[in-house]
């Protein structure tokens, strides 16, 4: 069954994390670079949604690491959330594929 | 990042034991990468748009509950226009009551943006005429009502009418702005 499409801020964190297993900071640099800077995160949709991504089972906690002035938090896709990383990505090409004719020629 | 860890217990308790430490980091590291004004106006909406969000999760035990923090803030900036115009005041107090309806409007709009999902067009606005026929129905209502007692409602019915009357103009102004970017949306691929 063809699940409900992602909202924006969970989309761009596991588009984000196909490039490999991330902490907060990083994932947050990420999605402004991902959305041209259109989302930048705030602290509390950034861990809402990494706590809604790890409970539905598509990202995973893999480690923290702990200095003595920084905790990093690191997160990975699950099989499931590169699934649905790849099922969005495709969702998003038809998308394109289906008005890229009205694009302006360059 | 004292104000910052004080303004974390709003908060679900689960959530800030959980993630805190965590927010307030990132939060200091924004602060040493970017602009200061900047990072706490973003700060500040995103309290305002996830602290709603969580607190209805975790007593709902429901997830993506975005569109249910437009609802409250959308609910906030009616109850607002109501205690407005109901208690009649003017000047300054009035002032921050519209002042209010609008920062809270602007929230649940904020709120419904992001829940959207990427590429796909919003949900609402095939239903747009359903909220404007709603809406012209309860202002002829408020109307006949009015019209019915004579403008001279018992009691505290005016209290009911008034409500009645500022939501079915909320309904039918959400209607028609749904409608209008539903026709300029068919339109665009047309014309390119």
């Amino acid at each position: 069954m063809r699940a409900k499409p992602l909202p924006g801020a969970s989309l761009y964190l596991v588009l984000a994390l196909l490039d490999g297993e991330q902490h907060g900071y990083a994932l947050m640099g990420r999605v402004a670079e991902l959305s041209d800077g259109a989302w930048r995160m705030g602290p509390g949709t950034l861990y809402g949604t990494l706590n809604r991504l790890v409970a539905d089972g598509l990202i995973e906690e893999t480690r923290i690491d702990r200095d003595e002035s920084e905790r990093r938090r690191y997160y990975a896709l699950t099989s499931a959330g590169q699934a649905m990383a790849v099922q969005e990505l495709r969702r998003l090409q038809t998308l394109v594929h289906r008005v890229a004719r009205h694009l302006p020629a360059t | 990042m004292r104000l910052y860890g004080a303004l974390l217990h709003c908060y679900p308790r689960d959530f800030r034991r959980e993630y805190g430490e965590d927010m307030t980091q990132l939060l200091a590291l924004q602060l040493r990468d970017e602009n200061a004004v900047r990072v706490w106006g973003r700060t500040f909406v995103d309290l305002a748009l996830t602290v709603p969000s969580l607190r209805l999760e975790a007593v709902m035990s429901r997830r993506s509950s975005l569109p249910g923090t437009a609802v409250v803030y959308g609910a906030a900036a009616v109850a607002c226009l109501v205690a407005t115009a109901v208690s009649g005041t003017v000047g300054m107090v009035g002032a921050a009551g519209l002042l209010l309806a609008v920062l809270f409007s602007s929230l649940a709009v904020l709120a419904w943006r992001r829940a959207r999902t990427l590429g796909a067009g919003s949900e609402a606005s095939p239903h747009w005429w359903k909220y404007l026929a709603v809406g012209v129905a309860g202002i002829a209502c408020c109307v006949l009502v009015a019209n019915v007692a004579d403008h001279d409602l018992p009691g505290n019915t005016w209290f009911i009418w008034i409500s009645v009357l500022l939501t079915s103009m909320v309904l039918s102004a959400v209607g028609l702005i749904l409608g209008l970017s539903l026709a300029v949306a068919r339109r665009r691929p047309a014309r390119s």
